[in-house]
């Protein structure tokens, strides 16, 4: 049989397919020779820049420019496969309107804020920055400058620039867009087990028999992490599969148990599972007793929104949502008691049977489950209550902490985890779970970064929605964004996002690749490098950290964020920027700038150029003179390193395909709280929740409150938002790339046939959606891959010409001050 | 691999592998549906799973049938693998139509 050079090419292709399917492939189908290496081009491994799974592709590099990106077939995470996105992953960085000079509003050669973009130099850029940062901080002082970052900056930026604001600019207004994604999760993880992140891997999707979804459309959202769930159901018949929603989407194809309930009801699902596993004696009593304790949370908390609000104003608890207070197991059961069957349905629209049909998979003590959920969770006015409420039922029947039983938070960004949370990026946060709030994580702080006591300022900073309120009040003046698109993402835009923007007291820089909504409405746009442009490392949703190197240049005069932030602490000196008694107390520290008190200061600086791997550029580490990412690196795994947040040494991520930490003695930990698995948990103990200093996790009795607003008579559906397959987020990158915007080109309005109907319209009818905030205009679909039950409308945020957060409210979890998104009332009107 | 080719229709070949998970009773409409697309071919299949290979002259063409695939009823996920480009492939492969069964 004479093979052609294409026949040659499909073999390859099956070949690679059937391993990652686990399927042996015909006879005359196995794999041949001359595949992908023979044809000259430089590959290297890095972590995909989309979601929180943390796939590991191969990036193919010619001619300083990536050319080609393929699934990692030794990644445990994706085992070779790739979702859409990932396949474009080589175009992202090559659209036509790259950003590649800075551009500063100016008339007559001044800045202007009313002026117009023109280029200008670094030099002159940071020249006005750092005029504007000077000019608030005489002004008004520290807490009138803010940044706001990103789960999509590389560990060692994210850190960069907390060292920046909170120890050298002494402002704790820096704020991740993670706020918008996963404050809640982090919140539940404090409470609950006081370390943040999950305590199991994706190696339960291999020993779990079943798998409860709530709120998550992992089909889309996850995709890879859905072919692993999909291929655990289809291998094995007694897995199961529940999918709760409020609106039926791709996810629901694969359910055994699918469940749609009234928005914000699933407060009321999860505590009527915790009454059946108690009126069925299906309580772990020993695990229960040993490892657990219960506790009254605080109710009345209010809606995170502006104090002055009448709903603010009623709340019994507006100002002290987090409270809590000890109880016992009785007064536990008496609390859920009221979930009763009838009043659940009643509440939710979930028929009984399917209910205990979904209390059944948990009350099964044979049956090992994962809980799976993400932004229909935290973003939620309960949104801290509906993460505690499932570890709840977790704990009750000690599924918790092995392979396959596992409440398992999915994140959204790709370094939500591994920057965002772990580096202390929020505005109440240092490294490793510590607080700005208390003195002893302060002083640690300040001792591991060199500097003098009294550095760190003790008050919690402007989180995400409130630096926008504070923006439009004049109360924050200087602004730094990095990494993300917040005049898009952002709810309520039109009335708390807009106007702090272009309020004329305010100096607003953005730094992205790409012009997108926020960089329009900035005053100084700064040309940021991407992804494989520099050495990056990213930490997904199972603890994984994992790193790669520069593999290109990046275009035009564009500077990674990293260098950005360095460069721009040059222009300060301590004695413009901290308090004369700071410097009295420290003479040592006068007169020197910030870069050198923060990154030339003999930790971060200590590696020098000849470490560096000469096979690949690294513009950060050229610019300083000496390795800057593994100086960050290494003083930032300081932090961790013998308290449960250990990370190896950095040349080992470089080798590896990721590591999850904590990781002791070169071995990584797949479960935490379990001796056995975690090296922190003594073989005796069997199980301990050391994240308190009880040793024990808490069950929280937390009861339904409803959404911060609920559809009525004039503006009668409910407005849910998300995301679709091909675009991230913003979509300021994906539609970049021709092949992803055509197959998803404009975001559509998913609505009930008969919501349509009774309005007059039908599919593709162009429509008005209106809130109390402000509305927008879109096109009906009724059929496709979304279908909202009746009185629910589903529309996705990825498309810049159709802003839906114009209509959303900025309504958050008081707890965590994430934003609900996926909550309120709109009408809908043919235009 | 080269470049990704720029729209010269017809200078390229692109061959991309997916596995589509699907439910198992409905295998055979979903197999028929995806050679109805044109450029697909089933390299291997299990309960539950194919192993799908396209075939196209741009990648436009794959990501469309990525994206009809991955909404197809009964299917449940398609995710890719590979992908290959190559410029001068194709006068190469015209000669050789009645290849080996993959």
């Amino acid at each position: 049989m004479k093979l052609s050079r294409r026949d040659v090419m499909k073999a390859q292709a099956a070949s690679v397919a059937a391993t990652a399917a686990g399927i042996a492939l015909p006879a005359g189908a196995q794999p041949l020779s001359g595949g992908k290496e023979a044809v000259g081009i430089q590959w290297s491994k890095a972590a995909c820049r989309f979601c929180g799974t943390g796939c590991s592709v191969m990036v193919g590099v010619q001619q300083d420019r990536v050319v080609a990106t393929h699934g990692d077939t030794q990644s445990e995470v994706n085992r070779g496969l790739n979702c859409v996105k990932g396949y474009f992953l080589s175009k992202i960085m090559y659209g036509a309107d790259r950003l590649t000079r800075p551009l500063l509003r100016m008339r007559d050669g001044e800045y202007a804020k009313d002026g117009d973009f023109e280029e200008v130099s670094w030099e002159r850029a940071f020249d006005e920055m750092e005029r504007q940062w000077k000019r608030v901080l005489r002004e008004k002082g520290p807490t009138a400058v803010g940044m706001f970052g990103s789960g999509q900056w590389t560990v060692w930026e994210g850190y960069a620039a907390a060292k920046l604001m909170k120890a050298g600019l002494r402002s704790n207004n820096l704020d991740p867009n993670a706020r918008h994604c996963m404050a809640s999760a982090v919140a539940a993880f404090m409470r609950t087990f006081g370390i943040d992140e999950p305590m199991g891997c994706y190696d339960d999707f291999e020993a779990a028999d079943a798998f409860v979804l709530w709120g998550s459309n992992m089909a889309e959202m996850h995709p890879i992490l859905w072919t692993r769930l999909t291929d655990r159901r289809l291998s094995h018949p007694h897995v199961r599969v529940a999918v709760l929603s409020t609106f039926t989407h791709r996810s629901s194809d694969l359910a055994d148990i699918p469940i749609i309930f009234t928005p914000g009801t699933d407060l009321a699902i999860a505590n009527y599972i915790a009454n059946y596993l108690i009126q069925n004696d299906a309580v772990d009593h020993a695990f229960v007793e040993r490892h657990t304790g219960f506790w009254l949370g605080n109710t009345d908390i209010g809606y995170g929104l502006r104090p002055e609000h009448e709903l603010e104003q009623r709340a019994a608890n507006a100002g002290d949502p987090g409270g809590m207070q000890q109880t016992d197991f009785e007064t536990y059961k008496a609390f859920v008691a009221d979930y009763t069957r009838d009043k659940v349905e009643a509440l939710t629209g979930v028929s009984g049977d399917r209910l205990d049909q979904l209390a059944e998979l948990y009350a099964d003590p044979d049956r090992k489950v994962m809980s799976l959920w993400t932004m229909g969770f935290n973003q939620h006015t309960r949104g801290v209550w509906a993460n505690q409420l499932v570890y709840n039922l977790h704990l009750l029947t000690g599924k918790i902490s092995e392979p396959g039983n596992s409440p398992f938070s999915l994140t959204g960004q790709p370094s939500a985890c591994g920057t965002a949370r772990e580096v202390g990026t929020f505005s109440h946060r240092l490294p490793a779970d510590m607080v700005v709030a208390n003195p002893e994580h302060r002083a640690l702080a300040e001792k591991l970064w060199k500097l003098p006591p009294g550095t760190i300022p003790e008050t919690p900073g402007y989180h995400a929605v409130l630096q926008d309120r504070k923006l439009k009040d004049g109360e924050l003046n200087a602004y730094w964004v990095q990494v993300n698109n917040n005049m898009q993402a952002a709810p309520n835009i039109l009335n708390e996002t807009y106007p702090g923007y272009r309020n004329p007291e305010n100096f607003i820089v953005v730094s992205d690749a790409y012009p997108t909504v926020t960089t329009s409405a900035a005053d100084l746009i700064l040309p940021t490098a991407m992804w494989v442009e520099k050495e990056g490392a990213y930490g997904n949703a199972e603890r994984r950290t994992q790193f790669w190197h520069q593999l290109v240049s990046a275009p035009g005069e564009s500077r990674s964020d990293l260098w950005q932030l360095m460069e721009f602490s040059k222009r300060f000196t301590t004695d413009e920027v901290w308090p004369a008694e700071l410097l009295d107390a420290n003479p040592e520290y006068k007169g020197r700038t910030l870069f050198e008190v923060l990154f030339a200061n003999g930790q971060v600086d200590a590696y020098g150029l000849e470490e560096l791997d000469p096979k690949h550029p690294n513009d950060e580490s050229h610019a300083f003179g000496f390795y800057v990412q593994k100086g960050l690196f290494e003083e930032y795994a300081s932090f961790g390193r013998g308290k449960a947040h250990d990370l190896a040494s950095f040349e080992t991520y470089h080798e590896e395909r990721g590591l999850r930490w904590p990781v002791v003695d070169g071995k990584e930990t797949k479960w935490r709280f379990r001796a056995g698995y975690d090296p922190y948990v003594k073989a005796e103990e069997g199980v301990e929740f050391y994240g308190h200093a009880d040793g024990r996790a808490r069950i929280m009795a937390l009861p339904y409150e409803p959404p911060a607003e609920s559809p009525d008579e004039e503006y009668d559906l409910w407005l849910v938002t998300g995301r679709v397959l091909e675009h991230w987020h913003s979509g300021s990158m994906t539609l970049r790339v021709p092949e992803l915007y055509k197959a998803f080109p404009g975001a559509r309005c998913f609505m009930h046939p008969l919501d349509a109907q009774e309005r007059g319209l039908r599919r593709g009818s162009e429509i008005r959606i209106a809130s109390r905030r402000g509305e927008m205009v879109s096109r009906v679909e009724t059929r496709g891959r979304n279908r909202p039950p009746r009185g629910v409308v589903f529309v996705p945020w990825f498309d810049a010409s159709q802003l839906i957060n114009k209509c959303t409210l900025d309504a958050t979890d008081p707890i965590s001050k994430q934003t609900d998104f996926k909550k309120c009332a709109v009408k809908v009107l043919g235009v | 691999m080269a470049e990704p080719s720029q729209g010269r229709a017809g200078a390229a070949v692109h061959i991309s592998s997916l596995i589509v998970y699907l439910r198992p009773e409905a295998a055979e409409r979903v197999v028929a549906a995806i050679l109805a697309l044109g450029g697909a071919e089933i390299a291997a299949r299990e309960a539950g799973k194919l192993v799908v290979v396209l075939e196209a002259e741009h990648e436009g063409v794959l990501a469309d049938h990525l994206t009809k695939i991955n909404l197809m009823p009964d299917v449940y996920v398609a995710a890719l693998v590979y992908h290959q480009v190559e410029e001068a492939v194709a006068e190469a492969g015209n000669e050789c139509e009645e290849r080996h069964e993959a």
